[in-house]
């Protein structure tokens, strides 16, 4: 496979914003809209568009995964300034947690909810509700993950992420839809959910985006 | 069903209007001769989606021919024949409103039992008619976990709908295979969910009042819903959309009158329905409600 930053013509230096905005702009390019069924190049085009797509994965799971990698190092920075993100680490369960985070980031959902449901009820942390919550979110079962979130901010008020996490439920809410009535005749594409920032700064938030809100391209 | 599933008609194009009250009146025609005269009293606009996600996984797009028919005998309509796909929305219809009518021979309200015992014999009738056992027994294995729950006093309305979204799901894939199944399936499956959940939250004052079930008077223990808590259900309502929408983006994409009665729906009918939720004023404005003759 070719260099990923290459194929978006960028350094490796770019930010997240910069990524973003040079896979748009190729996106825009190749975008199968532009290519007739009958124009003899679409096949090219097509070719072309899953080159950008792939860089553009790479790229970003590649800086997902080195954000990961420092967080479960202990070291978790926090960007933010305010508040923390992830569980405590003198939780008696904190191993468990960060095993769960690592089913819920390569999607073993299954995995995650049978770690989840060893650890007996009574001590069961705000970090336990807000994986739960993850774990329900990818069931589907909204209703349900929005009262497991809700404990885990009750439990810890301060936790960033899971603050970010409930604003993410109810920014894809009231966007549902929203693009619908503002694009006239050719009406909707999708009703995206989430910025550029949001996604790449939060491994399991990005994990929330895919799920309820269009995804981050 | 419940006749949730509908577009708003102001927002659609003439046309489209033309063409979804067509495929309405089609249906009704077709459930008289599928599955017998008096079945149409279940007619519901839940099945125009249904028929209008099958046309389009099929690729169909079938014309509307002028009719007349007794609800209207003055003036010819144009009907929309749907065929093999339009035989089969009657068939299930007629199956579901039969499970559903079964059900409300058990709810605590006199009147509706009473109803449900004079439909009875009509769509016991039209259950044989629609002959279709496998789906049958799907049907009667959803609503018997249902029951379960029921008596359990489940209090997760999620897992309460998703025996009604499984339910669903069999019933939008009937008969088909592969890719074309598992999308449909979904479609129905997040149908049916958000039913369930938007019959749950408006339901509640009722089903407390005669003691019905409702997975939502237990987890909140019957206490009367707080503007804060009828948000949260509007935003898992609306997170709903957004699973079916994925589902729905699997459609193919030709872009016709039925791709936009679907987007209709999808996004305006629906929410539409369950905005109440929101502005969190206990009763639902009744000139609200979208929807044809």
């Amino acid at each position: 496979m070719k260099d990923p930053y290459q194929v978006l013509g960028i350094p490796p230096t770019a930010t997240d914003e910069e990524v973003k905005e040079a896979y748009r702009k190729l996106a825009r390019k190749y975008h199968p809209d532009n290519y007739n069924a009958d124009n003899p190049l679409a096949d090219l085009a097509t070719e072309k568009m899953q080159e950008v797509n792939e860089a553009y994965d790479a790229i970003k799971n590649e800086r997902i995964n080195a954000k990961m990698r420092t967080e479960t190092n202990g070291q978790s920075t926090d960007p933010g300034g305010t508040g923390h993100t992830g569980g405590d680490p003198n939780d008696p369960h904190y191993a468990a947690y960060c095993e769960a985070r690592r089913y819920l980031n390569s999607r073993r959902v299954a995995a995650a909810d049978g770690i989840l449901s060893r650890i007996p009820e009574n001590e069961r942390s705000a970090e336990w509700h807000f994986l739960k919550s993850v774990v329900l979110m990818h069931r589907g079962w909204m209703n349900d993950a929005m009262r497991e979130l809700e404990i885990a901010c009750g439990m810890d008020p301060d936790n960033r992420e899971y603050q970010q996490a409930k604003e993410m439920f109810n920014r894809s809410a009231s966007g549902y839809g929203s693009t619908y009535y503002n694009e006239g005749a050719t009406r909707r594409e999708s009703a995206g959910c989430c910025d550029a920032d949001f996604c790449t700064t939060l491994c399991l938030a990005n994990l929330l985006c895919n799920i309820c809100g269009g995804g981050c391209r | 069903m419940f006749g949730y599933v509908k577009p708003w008609l102001p927002e659609l194009r003439v046309r489209e209007e033309a063409t979804y009250r067509a495929l309405y009146c089609g249906l009704c025609r077709t459930m008289k001769r599928t599955v017998g005269r008096l079945s149409t009293l279940s007619l519901s606009y839940d099945f125009v989606f249904f028929l209008i996600c099958r046309l389009r996984i099929a690729g169909e797009t079938p014309t509307a021919t002028p009719r007349r028919c007794i609800a209207h005998p003055f003036r010819r309509r144009p009907m929309t024949d749907a065929g093999e796909i339009g035989r089969l929305a009657a068939r299930i219809s007629a199956l579901l409103t039969y499970d559903q009518i079964r059900d409300d021979l058990r709810d605590r309200g006199a009147k509706k039992r009473l109803r449900a015992r004079l439909l009875l014999p009509i769509f016991s009738r039209a259950r044989r008619r629609a002959n279709l056992p496998d789906l049958d027994a799907e049907f009667r294995r959803c609503l018997d976990s249902l029951d379960a729950l029921e008596r359990a006093k489940e209090p997760s309305v999620d897992a309460a709908a998703e025996t009604f979204g499984a339910l669903l799901g069999a019933a939008f894939s009937y008969g088909l295979s592969g890719d074309d199944a598992r999308i449909l399936f979904e479609i129905g499956r997040h149908i049916g969910r958000f039913i369930y959940v938007a019959d749950a939250a408006e339901d509640y004052p009722d089903d407390r009042r005669r003691g019905n079930y409702n997975p939502l008077l237990v987890s909140h223990e019957g206490r009367d819903l707080t503007p804060e808590e009828k948000n949260a259900l509007h935003t898992s309502l609306l997170l709903e959309l957004t699973s079916l929408e994925r589902a729905v983006a699997l459609l193919p994409p030709k872009r016709d009158d039925l791709s936009e009665i679907t987007d209709n729906i999808l996004y305006i009918g629906l929410p539409r329905r369950v905005a109440y939720l929101k502005t969190a004023s206990q009763e639902r404005n009744p000139g609200d409600a979208p929807g044809g003759d």
